[in-house]
């Protein structure tokens, strides 16, 4: 459906940007998501690995951060630019897993192989790593989901390591907080993480198809969602957002008609409102410009008895609210493409019998 | 527990599995060989992989996804960390029988698709899988059952039905061919949204009764107005149907036999053998397991170390199974997945619709001289834990002379057997180095580097390529 309707706001599907690319136009594989300080939207791509005739570290495809804007509409995106590879040496990656912004426009990319965190300013030039790998932990954390705090902290999820880590923007570490369980303030496999205006840390506790609210501390406040495959259950989370409404956006790998994916929408006190299965009935501007330039393409779709399947989100794995324009973003991670929905606040439902 | 136990026990895992480190082969010594037979029979005891993790960390392993020449990436990964390691040999097993090729159907999706098939079916009822085949996209592309129409027979699917797949040459005519192949007219499949711009979507089977040729055939000596599952029931039932699969699990599992195209002239080297296994087909309706249990507990089994040449899954799998630290999915998987290809065995890709020919045909100068380097390097790497466990009990047993070094990596190898003259050349290499001492932290460094020179030297042996 294009409207999904809850009380008090609705989200209305506005477009789709992106399509499958290894540079340029598009997205591969896109597994994280930040709006910089300019409004501009910047996408970690998790590419893909390719058949190496040298050393693993360099035969990486399509990872790379894209810098775009999405435009109001259909065909109003833009593609800026993109930097960093794939590999292991300053400025590289290999898997990137988060990405973040701060308010001058630094980004901080979470490396979940390297386990660091490398920094670039606005225009993509590397500034500098750190490793969130402390004296005594153990080889790997798995570094992955990466937040700024109101007061500049960062918040680094390690996938692996089970832990949430905080550090300054200059990499000095700051503390850690959880373990490894599925107890309050416990995680496994923590992966994507928000922050909301009060500083409170939101953690999509990916093992324990759950999401944590907790304090900046790391005391647990409340639990968002349960595990299941049914509506408003939770099935490996993989981003949490969280918008100035305190609304909570959730991605998870939960079944859909078509694939795997949904954003299930709680409100601030964690009650389950609605989700959203993707609504992408019209390829993207440039995913429609590859179909205009393959003339078999094009035959191909006249044939298919529906376009459905490619409707629906395939495994979603990143979500962001745009708060400057009230509209949510979902990395539609295997679709190569982001889906965007606009948040009508104030909504009345009609009487029914209209 | 006896040294033959332990023995058995090692042959038992190369053939149902792909082989185990000596903590499990004891492990499952100590439960008894036909316990671990059954263990083995009964994959739905035992959990499956995460597959959400493969999704996390490698998300372009995701199906219908797909990656050129990466399409493996995920099984190897299955066959290396499986806790039923004979449900996924059984999927190895058909593979290479219902040999289905990206080289032509060109979306790894769907040839890993039947790959898991392979493994929800292909220890059950024969039958079944062959109605699953026959409607399986990506064997249909590859047989062209999608060009078989009413009015236009496409026999390709029909011809390697019987030819490859159930009877095998000399069961039937040319006749029996083209009235199979009417009988699968409009068994097609959807058309699917192109890959691209934003990636591929799954393909699906379709039956097209207006398609369909529906009118009286004669197959196998049989008339009727056929369709599909009547052809396979009608297969089922001739005699040479059981003898054929038969002898492609005597292939596999067994020993080394001629070639599919030689059987309708060669006889199998144990012709009792195959019988017993055909009539364990017959006997159970075709039920795989069933068969299974026969063969595994049979004294032809039992009595066939070593006399099949590892395929270079065995290898490769095999391999890091032993020396372990491939549990996570680490980057580099892709790469570890074309390891097979190199020598010789690429994995969804097979060469034709006849599979890989087996045996003597595996080794090459180059595919032998590939084996040697990856098991080298891989026994080489003394932090592997497999590796660090050999060199533990080596150890542990104070192993201090050449030959009782020798002697010791032989055994936590496999236990594996190699000539008296293999055996003397490893003892004259490594005796070079004088005895063994493990006094000191030096003492251990340095019998720990040529323990693992000798086990370099040891996959490089003639003996290390059979399993």
């Amino acid at each position: 459906m294009l409207t999904e309707t809850v009380a008090g706001r609705t989200y209305d599907y506005s477009h789709n940007v992106g399509r499958g690319a290894q540079t340029g136009m598009g997205f591969n594989t896109p597994v994280a998501l930040t709006i910089g300080a300019d409004g501009v939207l910047y996408v970690a791509n998790r590419g893909s690995e390719s058949i190496s005739n040298v050393g693993w570290n360099r035969t990486g495809v399509g990872q790379r951060i894209s810098k775009v804007t999405l435009g109001d509409s259909w065909g109003d995106e833009e593609f800026l630019g993109e930097f960093s590879r794939y590999g292991n040496n300053d400025g590289q990656l290999i898997w990137p897993a988060g990405i973040a912004a701060d308010n001058d426009g630094n980004l901080y990319v979470a490396d979940e192989w390297l386990n660091r965190v490398s920094v670039f300013d606005r225009e993509g030039a590397y500034q500098r790593h750190f490793s969130t790998l402390q004296p005594g932990d153990p080889e790997t954390n798995g570094s992955c989901g990466i937040a700024i705090s109101p007061g500049r902290i960062l918040y680094v999820t390690d996938g692996r390591s089970n832990q949430v880590r905080r550090f300054t923007t200059a990499g000095e570490f700051l503390g850690a907080f959880g373990s490894q369980g599925s107890g309050e303030g416990e995680f496994d496999s923590p992966w994507g993480i928000a922050i909301d205006a009060d500083g409170f840390v939101y953690v999509a506790d990916s093992g324990n198809h759950r999401v944590q609210k907790l304090t900046p501390e790391g005391a647990f406040v409340a639990q968002i969602g349960r595990p299941g495959n049914k509506r408003g259950e939770l099935n490996y989370p993989s981003d949490v957002a969280v918008d100035p409404e305190g609304d909570v956006y959730v991605c998870d790998w939960s079944d859909n008609r078509w694939g795997k994916g949904r954003v299930h929408i709680f409100d601030a006190d964690g009650k389950f409102l609605t989700s959203l299965v993707g609504d992408a009935q019209q390829l993207s501007h440039w995913a429609q410009m590859t179909v205009d330039a393959n003339a078999d393409y094009a035959k191909r779709r006249r044939e298919v008895r529906t376009t459905e399947p490619e409707w629906t989100f395939a495994q979603p794995t990143a979500i962001e609210y745009d708060a400057a324009n009230g509209r949510l973003v979902v990395a539609d991670t295997q679709r190569s493409r982001l889906q965007i929905y606009n948040k009508l606040g104030r909504y009345m439902i009609p009487q029914l019998n209209l | 527990m006896g040294d033959q136990d332990i023995a058995l026990m090692a042959h038992l895992m190369r053939r149902a599995g792909f082989g185990a480190t000596r903590e499990e082969l004891e492990a499952r010594a100590a439960k008894g060989y036909e316990a671990t037979v059954e263990e083995l029979l009964n994959p739905e005891d035992q959990p499956t992989l995460d597959r959400n993790e493969m999704m996390r960390y490698h998300p372009w392993t995701w199906r219908p996804g797909t990656l050129p020449g990466m399409g493996a990436a995920e099984w190897l990964h299955d066959m290396i960390n499986t806790r039923r390691p004979l449900e996924e040999k059984m999927t190895l097993f058909w593979h290479g029988i219902f040999a289905t090729g990206v080289s032509k159907v060109d979306h790894y999706d769907d040839v890993m698709d039947m790959i898991v098939k392979f493994r929800e079916k292909g220890m059950g009822d024969f039958r079944e899988l062959l109605v699953e085949m026959a409607k399986d996209p990506a064997m249909i592309y590859w047989l062209d059952n999608c060009e078989n129409h009413a009015d236009a027979v496409n026999e390709n699917w029909g011809r390697e039905l019987l030819e490859l797949f159930s009877m095998g040459v000399g069961n039937y005519t040319e006749v029996d061919v083209r009235e199979c192949s009417r009988a699968f007219t409009g068994w097609t499949i959807e058309p699917k949204l192109p890959r691209g711009p934003i990636g591929r979507h799954d393909w699906f089977f379709e039956y097209r009764p207006e398609d369909h040729d529906d009118t009286e055939k004669t197959f196998l000596g049989h008339s009727g107005n056929f369709n599909g599952e009547d052809i396979v029931r009608i297969i089922s039932e001739h005699p040479a149907c059981a003898g054929f699969i038969a002898r492609h699990l005597y292939n596999f599992f067994v020993a080394d036999e001629a070639q599919v195209p030689a059987w309708s002239v060669t006889p199998p080297n144990d012709p009792e053998a195959v019988e017993t296994l055909a009539n364990a087909l017959r006997e159970n309706g075709y039920d795989m397991r069933a068969t299974l249990r026969v063969l595994f507990n049979s004294d032809f089994f039992k009595n066939a170390r070593f006399a099949r040449l590892k395929n270079p899954t065995e290898v490769v799998v095999g391999t890091l199974r032993m020396v372990g630290g491939a549990e996570f999915p680490a980057p580099g998987i892709g790469d570890l997945s074309r390891q097979p290809s190199y020598m010789g065995q690429d994995l969804l890709n097979p060469p034709s619709v006849e599979g890989w020919h087996t045996g003597a045909e595996w080794i090459n100068s180059g595919s032998l001289m590939r084996r040697v380097n990856f098991t080298a390097e891989l026994v080489g790497d003394v932090s592997r834990p497999g590796i660090r466990d050999m060199v533990d009990r080596l150890e542990a047993r104070g192993v201090r002379t050449a030959a009782e070094a020798v002697d010791g990596c032989l055994d936590l190898m496999g236990p594996l057997e190699v000539t008296g003259e293999s055996r003397d050349e490893l003892i004259g290499f490594i005796s070079e180095g004088g005895d063994f001492a493990w006094g000191t932290t030096e003492d251990v460094a340095s019998s720990t580097r040529r323990v693992s020179e000798l086990l370099q030297l040891i996959v490089s042996l003639r003996e290390y390529q059979y399993a």
